[in-house]
C-alpha cells in the first residue's frame, strides 16, 4: 500500500520536499537510479507510489538510461520526474543536450554534490553548473520550501516553454536538512498545474510511425539550434509570470529570477547562489551598506534584472560555489558579461565551509582575476 | 539561536532523534533546522547530527563546529575533544546510569537511557537497547520543559506502530533526567578556541599508507565471540561487511582489528548459541 502524501505544515527535508512536489504535480512516470545524496527522493517516491497502477516507477540500470527513459515517457505524452546528483548527472550529459534540443518538458531535481576526483559526497554546484550550456532552465534553491515550490513551478515552465527544467538543491545543506515545510493541498495544486497537453506532432503513437530527430540538412540543423536559444531566452518571461501566478495562487512569495535583500541603494553588492546566498543574509544584521542578490534562475541568465539590481553598486563581489577551470567561475563569467568588473571568489567547493566570517573577508577583497579563497 | 550537536554510533538512532527534536521544536513554535553529518557511515561508526532552533528564521547553512548543547546518545563516555565543542554556559546531556566525573564551563545532565529502552522493549535488530528516546525526553525537559506533549506527538508521527512504546520511553526519560553538581576532583575540560579548518595542499590525492592501517575495530562497543557450538560453516563470513570473519584450515576466527561489532554475524548465524555479543573489554 502506498504511503500518504502529507499536507499542511510539517517538518521535512529538501529531498522530501522534492518528492512531494513531484507527486503533487501528478507525475505518471518516474525514472530512478540511486546516488548519494539524491537517493532519499526516489526512496520517498517509492513509498508514495507503491501499489499504484497509475504511476510507472522504473528502476533503470544507469543515469544515462534513466534520462533516456523519462525522455521517451514524456514523448509518450505523460508527465515525468527523475532526480540525480553529481556523477549521475555527468554520466547522462549527452541526454541533457538531447532533451532540450528535442524540446522535451522534463523536470529533474539535481542534488548538488562535488565532482570526482578525489571523491566527495559534500555539496558544491560544479555538477549542474558545468551543464549550463545544455539548453535547460536551471533553478537553484535555498530552502526546502523553495525546492517544493520550484518543482511545482518547473512543470508550468517546462510545459509552456517546451524545455527541460533542472531544479537544484545542495546536498545535505538542503537535501538532508529538516525544516518547516508547507505542503499545499492537492486540489490547490491541480488548479495551478493543468493537465499535460503535449504537442500532438511529437506524441509517440504506434499507429502513426515517424522518425524523430533524424539527420537534417545543415541549415535546418542550425535552425533547430536557434529555436532552442530563442525558447530559452523567452523562458525568462515565463519564469517571471509563473512565479507571480504562484505567489497569487498559493499566497506564498515565490522568487522569479532574483531575490534581493538588504539596501537597494548600497554601494556594495554580493551576488551568490543557494546556501551561500542564504547564509549571507546574516551579514545584513550589522551591515547597512550591502545589497544581497541571490540568483534563483541561473539559466536563462537574468541579465536585465541583474543589471538593474547592480546599477547603484560601486563594488560587486560574486561568490561561486563551482569550479570552472581556466576562466572566472560560472556566475562570475555571467556577471562580468554584463560589463561589471566584479571580484569573483570561488568558495565552498566540496562542502568547504562558508560562514558569515568567510563572506566578510571575501567582501574586503578587490581582485581582477578569479580567486580560489 | 541555539545550536545542538547530537552524537552516537550508526544504528543508535542519532539522526532520527535530531529530526524528531526538530519536529518537536517546530510544533512548539520555533524555526528549526536539523541535518546529519554525512560520511561513509555504517552501523557502529561514529555519527553526528546538528540542530538549530530560534524564534527568528534561520538563514545560516553550514555545519556546526561548536554548540550550546551536546547530546550523546551512545552509552560510552564523550571524549574531551567532544566536550570541548560546548560553548561556555552550555549543556551536556548523557545517556548514562552513573555520575560523569568531568567539569567544565557547562552543565551536565544524565538519563539512564539504556535501562528505560530495555524496560520498554526498544532494542535494535541486534538486541541492543536504543537510548535515543529517553535522551530526547531528557533534552526536552532541560531545554523546553513545556514541550513534552509536542515531543510525544512528533514521536508518534514519525515512529508509526512503534510510536506508543517510544513515546513512553521519552516520557520516562523526561522524568528520570538528573542534573549533576560539580564535585572536587572532577576532571577539568577546557573549552576549545574557535577552530579554523585547515586546507592542505598536495598535487595528488594519494594516501601514504594502506587502508589496512585504519583499525576500524576501534569503533566497536560490542563484539562477537565464537562459542563451542560454532560448526565453522562460514556463513557469517559471507555477510560480514568488513571481511573480519575468516575460515582458515577449517576453523573460523574473528579479526578484531577490523570488526566493527555490527552484530550481523550473530543475526545470520544458523546455529543457536554459536556466536554471542559481548562488550569490548576496556
Amino acid at each position: 500500500m502506498s504511503a500518504t502524501l502529507p499536507h499542511g505544515r510539517i517538518v521535512a527535508t529538501g529531498n522530501e520536499a522534492a518528492a512531494y512536489g513531484a507527486m503533487l504535480a501528478r507525475v505518471r512516470a518516474i525514472g530512478c537510479y540511486p546516488i548519494t545524496p539524491q537517493t532519499l527522493i526516489v526512496e520517498r517516491l517509492a513509498d508514495l507510489v507503491a501499489g499504484r497502477e497509475d504511476v510507472e516507477y522504473a528502476n533503470l540500470e544507469s543515469e544515462h538510461s534513466m534520462f533516456g527513459y523519462v525522455i521517451a515517457a514524456a514523448r509518450a505524452g505523460v508527465r515525468t520526474f527523475t532526480a540525480t546528483s553529481s556523477q549521475g548527472l555527468l554520466y547522462a550529459h549527452e541526454q541533457l543536450h538531447r532533451a532540450s534540443r528535442e524540446r522535451v518538458p522534463l523536470v529533474v531535481v539535481n542534488v548538488n554534490r562535488a565532482v570526482f576526483a578525489p571523491w566527495s559526497i559534500e555539496p558544491d554546484l560544479t555538477d549542474s553548473m558545468s551543464q549550463r550550456d545544455t539548453g535547460w532552465v536551471q533553478l537553484y534553491c535555498s530552502t526546502a520550501q523553495e525546492v517544493l515550490d520550484s518543482v511545482l513551478c518547473a512543470y508550468r515552465i517546462a510545459e509552456t516553454a517546451l524545455l527541460p527544467v533542472m531544479v537544484c538543491e545542495e546536498g545535505f545543506l538542503l537535501s538532508h536538512t529538516s525544516e518547516t515545510l508547507d505542503v499545499p493541498d492537492q486540489e490547490r495544486v491541480d488548479a495551478f498545474i493543468p493537465e499535460l497537453a503535449p504537442p500532438a506532432e511529437w506524441v509517440l503513437d504506434p499507429n502513426v510511425p515517424r522518425t524523430f530527430s533524424a539527420l537534417p540538412e545543415a541549415n535546418d540543423y542550425y535552425a533547430f539550434q536557434r529555436n532552442v536559444a530563442e525558447a530559452l531566452d523567452d523562458a525568462r518571461t515565463i519564469i517571471a509570470r509563473v512565479a507571480a501566478e504562484f505567489t497569487a495562487h498559493f499566497g506564498r512569495a515565490k522568487v522569479g529570477a532574483l531575490e534581493l535583500n538588504g539596501s537597494p541603494g548600497a554601494s556594495r553588492a554580493l551576488v551568490a547562489i543557494g546556501a551561500v546566498a542564504e547564509t549571507a543574509r546574516e551579514l545584513l544584521d550589522d551591515d547597512d551598506d550591502l545589497l544581497l542578490v541571490r540568483v534563483h534562475a541561473y539559466r536563462p541568465f537574468p541579465f536585465d534584472e541583474l543589471a538593474a539590481a547592480l546599477s547603484g553598486a560601486s563594488h560587486v563581489t560574486v561568490v561561486d560555489r563551482a569550479a570552472a577551470f581556466g576562466s572566472y567561475g560560472p556566475l562570475g563569467c555571467d556577471v562580468r558579461a554584463l560589463g561589471v568588473p566584479a571580484t569573483n571568489v570561488v568558495a565552498g567547493l566540496g562542502g568547504a565551509e562558508v560562514t558569515p566570517d568567510t563572506l566578510r573577508r571575501v567582501l574586503d577583497r578587490r581582485d581582477e582575476k578569479v580567486v580560489y579563497a | 539561536m541555539r545550536e545542538m550537536l547530537l552524537v552516537g554510533r550508526g544504528g543508535e538512532g542519532v539522526v532520527i532523534a535530531s529530526q524528531i527534536l526538530a519536529d518537536t521544536f517546530a510544533r512548539a513554535g520555533f524555526c528549526v533546522q536539523s541535518f546529519p553529518e554525512f560520511k561513509a557511515e555504517r552501523r557502529g561508526a561514529p555519527i553526528s547530527a546538528f540542530l538549530r532552533w530560534d524564534t527568528q528564521p534561520i538563514h545560516r547553512r553550514f555545519k556546526l563546529r561548536q554548540c550550546d548543547v551536546l547530546v550523546d546518545v551512545s552509552a560510552s563516555p564523550p571524549s574531551p575533544q567532544l566536550l570541548a565543542t560546548v560553548r561556555p554556559g552550555g549543556l551536556v546531556v548523557l545517556n548514562r546510569e552513573t555520575r560523569f566525573a568531568h567539569a567544565g564551563a557547562f552543565e551536565i545532565a544524565r538519563v539512564p537511557g539504556a535501562r528505560i529502552a530495555q524496560r520498554n522493549g526498544i532494542v535494535s535488530s541486534e538486541g541492543r537497547p536504543m537510548g535515543n528516546m529517553a535522551v530526547l525526553g531528557a533534552s526536552v525537559k532541560l531545554l523546553a520543559p513545556g514541550a513534552l506533549a509536542f515531543l510525544e506527538e512528533a514521536i508518534r508521527a514519525r515512529m508509526g506502530a512503534h510510536g506508543p512504546a517510544n513515546a513512553t520511553a521519552a516520557r520516562e526519560g523526561y522524568a528520570a533526567c538528573t542534573r549533576q553538581r560539580a564535585r572536587p576532583g572532577d576532571e577539568a575540560v577546557e573549552a576549545m578556541a574557535e577552530a579554523k579548518p585547515v586546507a592542505r595542499r598536495a598535487m595528488f590525492a594519494v594516501s601514504t599508507t594502506s587502508s589496512l592501517h585504519t583499525n576500524t575495530g576501534a569503533w566497536s562497543l560490542d563484539r562477537p565471540v565464537l562459542l563451542d557450538a560454532c560448526n565453522d560453516c562460514a556463513l557469517c563470513a559471507l555477510f560480514c561487511p568488513e571481511g573480519a570473519m575468516t575460515r582458515t584450515d577449517g576453523e573460523m576466527s574473528i579479526d578484531y582489528l577490523y570488526c566493527k561489532g555490527c552484530g550481523i554475524c550473530e543475526v545470520v548465524c544458523p546455529v543457536k548459541g554459536a556466536i554471542a555479543m559481548e562488550a569490548v573489554p576496556a
